[in-house]
């Protein structure tokens, strides 16, 4: 097995699986995209693949809430083979609708070790969908984030993007974040647009225990280059920079 | 049974905030709303597994069968009214029946709880009519009904008689059909010695609407002593058949015209119309709009994908003097924004492109222009359905959705509109689209022609495919949301999100595999063959008609039509405000301010592909002249654009034709676009074109896109018109102002884009075009000061400008310019301010004039841009542009914007405009 095959797993009414692909493509991984379908009809396999993406877009129309009908099919048909997944040692990312699904399927944060549900994503304050670029404050402690030390820019384009969790069943939060909406100085002040939906603790991004699991609102996939910047001046910093850390970690780890 | 869904705590209920928010600025007083939803089944769920499907466990709460019943006073509930597609609950009835092998009726109710003194229930409910239910197409729910299964009715085919008044059986059948059509018909089955089914009335009816076949444009005109033989043939086509361009694919004979990008791949563009639907249900209105404008793309070649949706909207100006019947045009604009918005994103297209527009005229009839700009293979670039392939239908189910949108979308509206004809709107469901976009796209190759079911159904779509080779239909087999519809209501159904497709029968297996791993349905619904129309049902044939007849059968008709005349008074009013406060008056109006709030509401990135955003610049809040998506793995990119201003269109139809056409351009070309790799789009609504004075003016506004386009040399390459677009009312009739949409395409490399906003400090600021004269009419200045129709319209000499856009895409090619606008809406001044609002830098611009200030600073004189070049490349570009440049002043340090004007000093407070400018329009 050729360790950087990458799996984007496809749902109807997912729909960036193709710069996800393209973006893990031109960090060194072999993307493939396969619909979860066809995962359960067991004409394809998480076991060949060392990192899974779960990517941005609306599955099944965000209807019943985002990500809910996915994170559904995963509790009664999936859960195994991620569970095998993850045991492995093996990567998995999930973006915006991707995110949704893996606190709601009860992967992240797992707080308990019993894949329940210890958080949630859901509507923005303003209720209804925005697209904006946001300044994020980065923590190293993911196989995601290693390395950046500064204030990255990132997209996010969702409606349902408030971070949520119970304060009393989650005190020890601060361990499992890994972004924070920020100001252009590193400032995380709560408010409007520089938390652009209300989350709780301007929390953007989440891992697990393991470090190897993520999940973010922003799109780091829509920021793969310079030229997708919306100003003259693009930063250094990209998103690819959190596919190129996955590439390391899978090289140097697994 | 039923499962009610609430948040644990106001705090998660944010649509509930927003409510209480709204309410309290139109309702005074101090109270909540708190939302829920309901679901009811028609069968019983595991409620272990509802849980888990509906309810969040960290936020919400469900009660079941049981009300959850926080503190209120009382609660409203809103349900769709029956038959009417609720996308979330088919989503909710295809998983329980995949997952549970349940079959379930689905119906979910929002439901409004209001505590702690709230207004009346009246109030309320009034309160939430149009802005959170539209009573066209949902009720104020007292009890649940599910669908009755009807028994399958009896299947005697009927027929028509044609003997009797023809104008009596045209309205009481919805045909739209004149006396001289119907006369048409009534001669051809009189050959036949027969009478007419239903059918093949109704088929008639689509194929000869003027949605579908344009009789108007298409029609020979009298016109101030001269006869015009085809408009349209005379005028669009004509000016693409004589430019002939290089880049031209296929045009006019497709879903939307191709126009080549590189060497591998083709584009594909089209814009569409949805105004009468969207003003009865602009939320649904708007989504099938941008929902059918996809399909056009899907159904273009051999399949185009789609990658990137334009929106163009006219709303009326004046929320507290409405006509009767109608919505406030805020709220059609919220809904409208709301349609595009849920459809647009969740098909995962970026919306990258579009205007808002505000006019007193548009209060009964607002306007929706939707368009798909589309990319594929060169091999895909053309269809040809081939004799015995199979007619093989794709998608959603068919329903009692939309029944006569073709012929309805040709009549007025009027005040009653909203109660009777709820047949003709449709509410989309996207995901069902994806699904079919995702297959189809996986099944390139595997079909010989692809089209759309649009306005007309079954009936369009078949009836076009198979104008060559005949068509063989059998209704039994189009799959049904529920029993009981009658043949004819199959085949003129718009449902939504179908295709048609021509398959050679060797395929049609794989094709069938591809479509099942998407969940997207597929039937066989007939053959290609035997050269007339034959329609079929449960064995017996329920219409036959020959093709030649349907196709060519239509009566035209010769026009009268008179000049429009000009409406300016020719006369300027005095004016003796001061600039700034001028300036604060424009930007703080509609059409001029920014329009971030909608904006933002699109997913503008998805396919990271959008590397010129919709907002950009220093702080991601500054307007850019096109849209620019750059598709991977190429150098070369596309500009997108568009031009449109009814406010000169109500004044002068030619003027504003070529003031539309200039201002697409100026943005493509401000942007860096190449006017050698360019096509235009024109996009018609109009007036009632009974009336001869709003058909003269067609004929001017159609005459002058051919003058312009001949002398630039950019073809048009699709188009559409919308006629008939105004209101009537007791106390008369409201007419749309003539206005045409032009949407622009460029094709260039990468490397020449550049921001619309200044680079830096220290460059020189350079006015680029024509000299500035008095041309107030219509202008952003002269309609916030109510002198609207005073003054003259801009006027544009077309050799003058076209020479001048040839030499801005020539300078464009050397790289000398490091940031352009295009002068529009307000003129120089506030051009220069949206320039300095997108910035990091300001600027110092002195100006000598013989003209009063605002004369200068505000005439919208077409063919003008501000250009940003360095000092020491001035020569340059002066020796490029000849006389056409004139320096005005420098980029400086800081937020600084100061004028200069005939040695009078102002200083503008920038971070004060861009406020009002930014204040938002929903």
């Amino acid at each position: 097995m050729n360790k950087f095959k990458a799996l984007v797993l496809k749902a109807h009414g997912v729909n960036c699986e193709i710069e996800s692909a393209h973006a893990l493509k031109r960090c060194g991984f072999l993307p493939d995209i396969i619909h979860i379908d066809n995962i359960l009809k067991g004409n394809a396999s998480l076991s060949g693949y060392s990192f899974m993406v779960f990517p941005g877009g609306f599955s099944y129309g965000d209807y019943t809430g985002s990500g809910r009908i996915v994170a559904s099919i995963i509790k009664h048909h999936l859960m195994d083979d991620i569970k095998a997944f993850i045991e492995e040692g093996k990567l998995i990312l999930g973006i915006c609708n991707g995110f949704q699904i893996l606190v709601k399927s009860g992967i992240l944060p797992n707080r308990n070790n019993d894949f329940s549900q210890n958080a949630s994503l859901i509507f923005n304050d303003s209720h209804h969908y925005e697209d904006r670029w946001v300044h994020l404050k980065v923590r190293a402690g993911s196989a995601f984030t290693s390395g950046i030390s500064t204030v990255m820019e990132l997209p996010i384009a969702h409606a349902e993007g408030k971070f949520v969790f119970a304060e009393d069943d989650f005190p020890d939060i601060d361990d499992y974040t890994v972004m924070e909406y920020c100001d252009s100085t590193g400032n995380t002040v709560n408010h409007y647009p520089v938390n652009p939906n209300g989350s709780m603790k301007n929390i953007a991004a989440i891992r697990d225990k393991t470090g190897r699991i993520m999940g973010m609102m922003p799109h780091p996939e829509r920021f793969y280059a310079d030229h997708l910047y919306y100003g003259i001046h693009s930063p250094s910093l990209t998103g690819s920079i959190i596919f190129d850390n996955a590439y390391k970690y899978i090289k140097e780890e697994l | 049974m039923f499962a009610e869904i609430i948040q644990k705590s106001s705090a998660f209920d944010s649509l509930g905030n927003v409510i209480t928010g709204e309410m309290k600025n139109h309702l005074k007083g101090s109270y909540s709303v708190r939302t829920s939803k309901v679901y009811h089944f028609s069968s019983d769920i595991d409620i272990d597994f509802l849980s888990e499907l509906l309810c969040d466990s960290i936020t919400d709460i469900m009660s079941v069968n049981s009300h959850a019943q926080p503190d209120y006073d009382y609660t409203v509930s809103i349900e769709k009214r029956p038959g009417v597609m609720d996308p979330e609950a088919e989503t909710i009835r295809d998983y329980l029946e995949l997952s549970l092998n349940i079959e379930t009726d689905v119906k979910i109710l929002s439901r409004y709880y209001l505590s702690g003194n709230p207004p009346d229930m009246i109030k309320t409910v009034e309160f939430l009519k149009n802005r959170y239910y539209n009573p066209l197409i949902e009720d104020i729910s007292h009890s649940v009904h599910f669908i009755d299964i009807k028994p399958k009715t009896d299947i005697t085919v009927r027929t028509v008689s044609l003997e009797g008044d023809l104008n009596e059986i045209s309205r009481s059948m919805t045909l739209s059909l004149n006396e001289r059509e119907m006369s048409a018909i009534k001669e051809y089955f009189d050959t036949l010695g027969r009478d007419p089914t239903d059918i093949e009335l109704e088929t008639i009816a689509q194929t000869w609407s003027e949605h579908c076949v344009h009789k108007t444009f298409n029609s020979d005109m009298e016109y101030n002593g001269r006869e015009i033989s085809n408009l349209f043939k005379s005028t669009i086509v004509k000016a693409t058949v004589d430019i002939d361009h290089p880049d031209a694919v296929s045009i006019f004979h497709d879903n939307a015209g191709i126009w080549s990008f590189d060497d591998e791949y083709d584009v594909c563009f089209k814009v569409e119309t949805h105004n009468h639907p969207s003003a009865l249900e602009p939320y649904g209105g708007a989504g099938t709009g941008i929902g059918g404008v996809i399909r056009d793309t899907i159904g273009t070649g051999l399949g185009f994908k789609p990658i990137a949706n334009t929106d163009v909207f006219c709303v009326g100006s004046d929320n507290d003097n409405i006509p009767p019947g109608t919505i406030k045009p805020g709220d059609v604009l919220k809904g409208i924004t709301a349609g595009v918005r849920d459809y647009g994103n969740r098909m995962g297209i970026p919306t990258v492109n579009g205007s808002v527009h505000f006019q007193r005229d548009f209060a009964g009839n607002p306007l929706v222009y939707a368009g798909s700009l589309g990319i594929a293979k060169k091999k895909n670039a053309f269809k040809e359905v081939r004799e015995n392939d199979m007619i093989v239908l794709l998608g959603g189910k068919t329903g009692r959705d939309g029944i006569h949108g073709a012929t309805f979308s040709s009549v007025s509206l009027h005040d009653q509109s909203q109660d009777v004809s709820s047949g003709a709107v449709q509410i989309g469901n996207p995901i069902e689209e994806k699904k079919m976009l995702d297959a189809i796209m996986e099944a390139d190759g595997l079909y010989s022609a692809i089209t759309d079911c649009g306005a007309g159904g079954l009936s369009s779509a078949v009836g076009e495919m198979g104008e060559k080779t005949g068509a063989e239909v059998y209704l039994e087999n189009v799959p049904l949301k529920y029993a009981g519809l009658t043949y004819d209501e199959i085949w003129i159904s718009e449902s939504q999100e179908r295709m048609v497709l021509s398959v050679p029968p060797r395929n049609f297996p794989r094709l069938k595999e591809i479509m099942e791993k998407h969940s997207t349905g597929i039937s066989h619904i007939g053959y290609f063959r035997n050269g007339d129309l034959i329609i079929k049902y449960r064995d017996k044939t329920v219409c036959e008609l020959d093709m030649g007849f349907l196709h060519s059968g239509l009566p035209m008709e010769m026009k009268k039509a008179a000049p429009y005349g000009n409406i300016a008074s020719g006369s300027d009013p005095d004016i003796n405000n001061d600039i700034t406060e001028l300036a604060e008056m424009i930007l703080s109006d509609g059409n001029t301010a920014s329009k971030e709030d909608i904006i933002r509401q699109y997913d503008y990135e998805v396919m990271a592909q959008t590397s010129v955003k919709p907002l950009c610049g220093a702080r991601q809040d500054s307007v850019s002249d096109s849209a620019v998506i750059s598709p991977p793995g190429s150098s070369r990119v596309i500009l997108l654009s568009n031009g449109i201003n009814p406010h000169y269109g109500k004044l002068n139809p030619r003027q504003m034709t070529f003031a539309a056409i200039d201002e697409a351009l100026r943005n493509l070309l401000a942007q860096g676009g190449n006017i050698n790799h360019t096509a235009l789009l024109d996009n018609y609504s109009w007036g009632n074109v009974s009336n001869t004075r709003t058909l003269g003016g067609l004929i001017e506004s159609a005459e002058a896109c051919r003058d312009y386009a001949v002398e630039l040399g950019t073809p048009f390459i699709s188009g559409k018109d919308s006629l008939n677009n105004f209101f009537e009312m007791g106390s008369g009739t409201i007419e749309i102002p003539p206005t045409l949409l032009i949407s622009a395409l460029s094709v260039t490399d990468a490397g020449n884009i550049r921001p619309s906003y200044f680079t830096g400090e220290g460059n020189t600021v350079c006015l680029l075009g024509k000299a500035a004269e008095n041309e107030l009419a219509g202008s952003a200045l002269y309609r916030a000061l109510g002198h609207e129709s005073e003054g003259t319209v801009p006027h544009t000499d077309v050799k003058e400008s076209s020479a001048i856009l040839a030499t801005v895409s020539r300078l464009n090619e050397m790289n000398l310019i490091l940031s352009a606008h295009d002068l529009s809406d307000g003129g120089l001044l506030i051009a220069l301010m949206e320039m300095v609002f997108g910035s990091d830098c300001g600027c110092r611009i002195a100006v000598e004039s013989s003209m009063p200030d605002y004369i200068y600073l505000f005439s919208e004189t077409q063919t003008r841009f501000i250009v940003e070049v360095r000092d020491e490349d001035m020569d340059i570009l002066k020796a490029a542009a000849g006389s056409i440049v004139t320096p005005i002043g420098k980029t400086v340090p800081g937020r600084e914007f100061s004028l200069n004007y005939n040695g009078t000093e102002t200083d503008f407070d920038i971070e004060k405009l861009k406020t009002l400018w930014s204040r938002g329009v929903l």
